[in-house]
């Protein structure tokens, strides 16, 4: 029996030393005080503005802050993580964009309709563009607010200028036709070092990424409007799918493994004619140290097709947790934070382009070469398209890159390749409960 | 207080450590396996072995299944072989041994991930050495992690470089370790190089073959860093591995309880192969029993 006995204690007593140490941790936090604001962020430029405006707040106000950075790849799981678990570790949450839905109809963010009429505000600013607006709202345009928007991404059509302007397009191509004929000229003239068109085409994000305006432009849905109905087989959506082929067959071989990174490469070193890209490089184009290009690159909308073109939006939001315990001193910050003189600072520290029509309009920005995108800019975010609002995009977008990857890497035809995705993702949304 | 009772106090910090790092885990995945997670609300549902019986008709599972066995089966064929052979030489008295030992060694100091980039742009069509190289040689360059057909490769050759002087250190270590009788009495009756190698060096060096093996199949059947950094399965899914799926159903679809069905599946068979091998080490007498 005292054998027993002692068999339990021993066990109990280790488990009081461990619960004292963590008790001991946890109060070092709680005399922290309650007003503490946390972030977590992407540890990128887009987020980095984020976190020094929030420093520079704590100075300002007297509140203690914390900045929780992680790389892309790392920072959806943690929140993911925060939020289900409604821990209310995190008083502010960067998030990109197509992960919104989930966040929102899951009930993770916080309805920040009330603190606007508190402020004596309707909402946003109508100073913000129409399109960022409409993705911090669920569902999507018309819903309640549950973010703001912090940094304006949005594609844009990247081209070189002296080469565009020997062909008679000063203003970059307008249709994809042309983006494919002038194209097909520089890369059969290259000699195997300069190309027409260069093709983001990692599997996963980037492929889809890349190619969903291209979808759009080409007058093809990936879902009904009510997300009902899975719509990749079109003929619109084969046509779309064909034409990416022919851009392979333009693009530097090896594009199956390219990601934005890559492109920029090819366009800074001058051996790339055009791209879609983000405009996360366009100050690179214009810095000498960088760039064998400078003062050649243009800029331009997506071009059209069966459609007007359209870019797929990528903006950063930033939002609060339905569990944090600082949801006034949170979005006391995010108003002051997204305000145009704080977007000015953030593009004038780190580049990260706006979401106020002000900032992207401001004579002193507009003056500066590295800016000289933002007109563009401004006019893709204003006509751009969200990813498809729906909880499940990750794992559609997935299934869909997986089918363009064989598509990119020439193992499946564009007719395959579609069966195959209408299939899948059809019962992706059957699972999801979309599709009935 | 006796002997015994000290021994139970002496071993109940390391008793709950276990139970709370790895039973409790254990039986909470359990738990998970049995479930599904709802992407939209957050709802858990039991679903009993749905999940299991999933994975039978899943493609893009037996994928990475095929995948990861081809990656496994010839990283540490080769590695086996190089390290072996490495070992070998080097075990032999000559000047600057010493030297190549440690050059040898160096790939292992790099983290996974740090050489994964070194090796993509090593890779890259345009700018990468490799295609230089090939160009010097009068071949064509390739498109290396770039091609569906030769991307799997293209990361079993970043392994390969990595991991091969792990095999080749544990094999000297064995080599080293072997006393030098059996070497004596097969030069009195005459044993020629190779008769040495087969009957005396091979059967001698077996554990540490069997050690070194088991600890990079182990390895290599959770390989992650190179595809998740080089070429995120790709392209053409021709490079998804088991770990990567698994990270994916799990991290970013938030399919948990398929993401831990699938994860047992793993646990178990890396637990059978690697049984194989400690079961062929307890014979060997390595372990005592």
């Amino acid at each position: 029996m005292r054998k027993f006995l002692l068999f339990l204690i021993a066990p109990l007593f280790s488990l009081f030393l461990i619960g004292s140490v963590y008790a001991s941790g946890a109060k070092e936090q709680s005399t922290g005080g309650t007003r503490k604001l946390v972030l977590a962020t992407n540890n990128a430029p887009e987020g980095n503005g984020i976190a020094q405006a929030l420093r520079q707040w704590g100075q300002m106000k007297g509140i203690q802050v914390e900045v929780v950075a992680a790389p892309y790849s790392n920072i959806y799981e943690k929140e993911v993580l925060d939020l289900s678990q409604k821990t209310g570790l995190y008083d502010i949450v960067l998030l990109d964009d197509p992960w919104f839905t989930q966040f929102a109809e899951n009930k993770w963010l916080a309805n920040l309709t009330p603190y606007f009429v508190a402020a004596g505000q309707g909402g946003l600013s109508s100073d913000f563009i129409d399109k960022s607006t409409a993705i911090c709202k669920y569902p999507y345009a018309t819903g309640l607010i549950y973010a703001f928007p912090a940094v304006g991404n949005a594609q844009m059509f990247f081209y070189r200028k002296d080469i565009l302007a020997q062909q008679g397009m000063p203003n970059g191509p307008s249709t994809w036709d042309d983006v494919y004929n002038l194209g097909k000229k520089v890369t059969d003239s290259g000699g195997g070092t300069m190309f027409g068109y260069v093709l983001r085409g990692t599997q996963g994000n980037p492929v889809v990424a890349d190619f969903m305006p291209i979808l759009w432009s080409f007058g093809a849905q990936m879902f009904s409007p009510d997300f009902k109905q899975v719509t990749l087989n079109t003929p619109q959506a084969l046509n779309a799918v064909t034409f990416l082929t022919k851009l392979v067959s333009i693009s530097p071989p090896g594009s199956a493994s390219f990601d934005a990174q890559q492109l920029a490469t090819f366009e800074l070193e001058g051996n790339a004619a055009m791209m879609i890209n983000w405009p996360a490089f366009a100050a690179d184009f214009q810095n000498p140290s960088k760039s064998k290009v400078v003062g050649k690159i243009g800029y331009a909308p997506i071009p059209s097709e069966a459609t007007v073109g359209s870019s797929e939006i990528g903006h950063w939001l930033a939002a609060i947790p339905a569990a944090s315990k600082n949801k006034q001193a949170a979005f006391d910050f995010l108003q002051w934070a997204t305000s145009a003189e704080g977007q000015k600072t953030g593009v004038l520290s780190f580049g990260n382009p706006p979401t106020r029509k002000s900032v992207f309009t401001d004579p002193q920005l507009l003056a500066m070469p590295q800016f000289s995108y933002f007109p563009t800019l401004l006019q893709a975010i204003s006509n751009s398209t969200p990813r498809p609002r729906i909880a499940n995009w990750n794992e559609v977008e997935n299934t869909f890159g997986i089918y363009l990857s064989k598509v990119v890497a020439g193992t499946m035809t564009p007719q395959a390749a579609l069966a195959g995705a209408q299939t899948d993702i059809t019962a992706l949304m059957k699972k999801a409960g979309y599709v009935e | 207080m006796s002997d015994s009772r000290l021994k139970y106090l002496l071993l109940a910090p390391a008793i709950i450590l276990l139970l709370v790092l790895t039973v409790y885990p254990l039986v909470f995945a359990v738990a998970a396996s049995l479930q599904t997670v709802n992407v939209r609300t957050g709802a858990q549902r039991f679903v009993g072995l749905a999940n299991f019986a999933r994975i039978a008709s899943d493609p893009l599972f037996w994928n990475a299944a095929r995948n990861t066995a081809i990656y496994t089966g010839i990283a540490v064929t080769v590695e086996l072989v190089l390290g072996l052979a490495m070992a070998l030489i080097l075990t032999e008295k000559f000047r600057s041994r010493n030297l190549f030992r440690t050059i040898f060694l160096t790939p292992m100091m790099l983290p996974p991930i740090v050489a994964a980039i070194i090796f993509k742009i090593i890779y890259m069509q345009q700018y990468g050495v490799a295609n230089w190289f090939l160009g010097l040689l009068g071949i064509k360059g390739m498109l290396w992690e770039a091609g569906p057909r030769t991307a799997l490769f293209s990361l079993v050759l970043v392994d390969i470089w990595e991991w091969t002087p792990f095999m080749f250190l544990i094999l000297l270590a064995g080599l080293q370790a072997i006393p030098t009788d059996p070497y004596e009495a097969a030069k009195v009756d005459g044993a020629t190089w190779f008769q040495e190698l087969r009957h005396v060096t091979f059967p001698l060096l077996t554990p540490a073959v069997l050690i070194a093996v088991l600890l990079r199949l182990m390895d290599t059947l959770r390989i992650f860093d190179q595809v998740f950094v080089m070429t995120g399965g790709g392209p053409a899914n021709s490079t998804e591995t088991l770990s990567l799926y698994v990270y994916q159903t799990g991290f970013r679809f938030f399919d948990v309880g398929y993401a831990t069905a699938m994860s047992f599946i793993l646990l178990v068979a890396t637990t059978v192969i690697s049984n194989i091998f400690i079961s062929r080490l307890r014979a060997e007498e390595v372990f005592s029993q």
